[in-house]
């Protein structure tokens, strides 16, 4: 089986992974891991924004012409925010010695603060678009298996499955508690100050649901063999290979780190 | 009843005890109240056994002792003794229980393990954790799922199914174990009529295929047709024991204790008032139907 899909065909729930078959789901998945590492520290090299941009733009040419032209969106989404609040920050709030370029009243627009801005949004967006494409294009039940396969403990799988579909499942809970309320003539909707009581009222039962919840999952796991020692095996198969390439990408970290440093 | 005493069912043949409680009781270390206490019971195998009392009488303790949570897992002070499978529940090995006893929980979304994706993954996890090989752990998958009517889903998300198809799927995990007895938590108590009708027709089939049940339910009206045996609870203790329709045959002394269905109600009102309607209470509206036209066929009425 090919690593990165599933025979099964997985849903798309509120998660990055997309189900496919370009070059960069045909990648281990500890291969892309790897990979994450020397490409996010190499965006720090030098104390400017041409290494971290032009390691951009040649990630974001490359994902496009292979089809993963979706990994370059969900990036700038992910970014987007990041980059605005930077430029906020450092253009605009943070007091600099230098001249000005313009100013309206209170604000004014430093190009220092823009540089860092910008230098650090880049650096960002390189380790934003590495990771966004290695888990567009990995299964996360593929990735888990893979780190047990190679020694990582069963509960720590656990722990980065159950946090990926946290944000889903605390969305369902409080939708159900919404549903609930309004079904007992509770207006959740209207003016701001209502919202907001709207909100105090939600957050009470989302939180003792989410208590009680867990006692429950707890014994439910238990049953399941969570806590059992011994092997683990999975229903889907990762071949185990690019042992050699992963070492190679992890070493490659470190003289980028020390580059980073120096330079 | 009497440990060791041949179980009330309906075809009275006399199967092994998996589970004997003797003077048993435990208060929880949250709790200062007992919530179980005297408690002396066998629990046979091949057999529905229905658990029914009033809110805090003690029944999901029990439940959770038999599934072998308490008090490995829910710890608290033991009295007496009770022992499921063989093993002693205080000293057990961990997960001696655990490992053999399916548990179905009330909450039908809670009890699944929110990390996985599929239908199926979610059935396979515990495999996984034993450690089959995976052609294995695909062959049993699919055909549990296919035991409880949802091997069409196994590829949709867990979060997709309803509550009567999450029941379904809690129960495929188990039987994707091959455990021979099922513990099953108020199983419909969060469904609606679709949703029971759904799980009280698997396990209709599970009885049918001899898996060991072990039932705890307030509403026993869907349950009581297919119940070998009722155990009454209340404040920990055990109060009536015996087939259902001979405990129900007199539920005046039940009232308070357990919810009677209103088809028993409505033949014990009729019966009260005259109407020959036959000494057992009936099991269903279809037998309360039956016992009317009967009745009402050979002129019935005193």
């Amino acid at each position: 089986m090919e690593a990165g899909t599933t025979t099964w065909s997985p849903e798309r729930v509120a998660a990055l992974y997309e189900v496919g078959s370009t070059w960069l789901h045909r990648v281990h998945p500890l291969t892309k891991l790897a990979a994450v590492l020397p490409l996010s520290v190499a965006g720090f090299a030098g104390d400017t924004v041409l290494v971290p941009a032009v390691l951009l733009l040649v990630a974001a040419a490359i994902l496009i012409v292979t089809r993963l032209g979706s990994v370059v969106l969900k990036s700038l989404r992910l970014i987007a925010p990041m980059t605005f609040a930077l430029f906020v920050i450092h253009g605009v709030v943070r007091p600099y010695d230098s001249e000005p370029i313009a100013r309206w009243g209170p604000i004014s627009i430093n190009a220092e603060g823009l540089a860092l801005a910008g230098t650090t949004a880049a650096r960002l967006a390189v380790f934003v678009i590495a990771v966004t494409a290695a888990m567009t294009t990995v299964h996360p039940k593929v990735f888990a298996t893979a780190l047990i396969q190679r020694g990582v403990s069963h509960k720590l799988a656990y722990a980065y499955l159950a946090g990926a579909e946290l944000l889903p499942e605390m969305r369902l809970r409080a939708s159900q508690i919404l549903d609930a309320q309004q079904s007992r003539g509770f207006d959740t909707k209207g003016s701001l100050p209502r919202r907001f009581r709207t909100l105090f009222a939600l957050l009470k039962p989302l939180l003792v649901s989410s208590l009680i919840g867990v006692e429950m999952r707890t014994l439910a796991l238990e049953s399941r063999g969570f806590a059992r020692p011994g092997r683990r095996t999975s229903a889907v198969e990762v071949e185990d290979r690019g042992r050699a390439l992963q070492k190679v990408l992890l070493l490659a970290a470190i003289p980028l780190v020390v580059l980073a440093i120096v330079w | 009843m009497v440990s060791g005493t041949r179980p009330p069912d309906s075809t009275g043949s006399e199967t092994a005890a998996f589970a004997s409680f003797e003077d048993f009781g435990v208060t929880y270390d949250t709790a200062s109240e007992p919530s179980l206490t005297g408690v002396t019971l066998d629990l046979y195998r091949d057999r529905l056994t229905l658990v029914t009392g009033p809110s805090g009488s003690g029944k999901s303790t029990l439940a959770r002792v038999v599934a072998g949570f308490v008090p490995r897992l829910l710890s608290g002070k033991v009295e007496g003794s009770a022992r499921v499978l063989g093993h002693d529940v205080e000293s057990a090995a961990p997960h001696a229980i655990i490992e053999s006893i399916g548990m179905v929980f009330d909450n039908p979304f809670d009890q699944l393990t929110a990390a996985t994706r599929t239908v199926f993954d979610e059935a396979a996890y515990a495999l996984e954790n034993e450690g089959l090989p995976p052609a294995e752990i695909v062959t049993r998958v699919l055909g549990a799922l296919e035991s409880v009517g949802l091997a069409e889903m196994a590829g949709h998300h867990p979060r997709r199914l309803s509550g009567g198809q999450s029941q379904r799927l809690a129960i495929a995990c188990a039987l994707a174990q091959q455990k021979p007895i099922l513990v099953l938590d108020d199983p419909t108590s969060q469904l609606d009529p679709t949703g029971t009708a759904e799980v009280v027709s698997m396990v209709r089939k599970l009885r049918r295929e001899h898996t060991t049940v072990v039932l705890v339910a307030q509403d026993l009206s869907p349950w009581l047709a297919i119940a070998d045996r009722l155990v009454v609870l209340d404040e920990g203790s055990v109060t009536a024991d015996g087939s259902p329709a001979s405990l129900l045959a007199d539920p005046e002394p039940l009232a308070g204790k357990v919810l009677i269905p209103r088809y028993v109600a409505i033949w014990a009102e009729l019966s009260g008032r005259g109407m020959e309607l036959g000494d057992r209470a009936p099991l269903g509206t279809d037998q309360l139907l039956e016992s009317f036209r009967a009745s009402v066929g050979a002129g019935g009425s005193r």
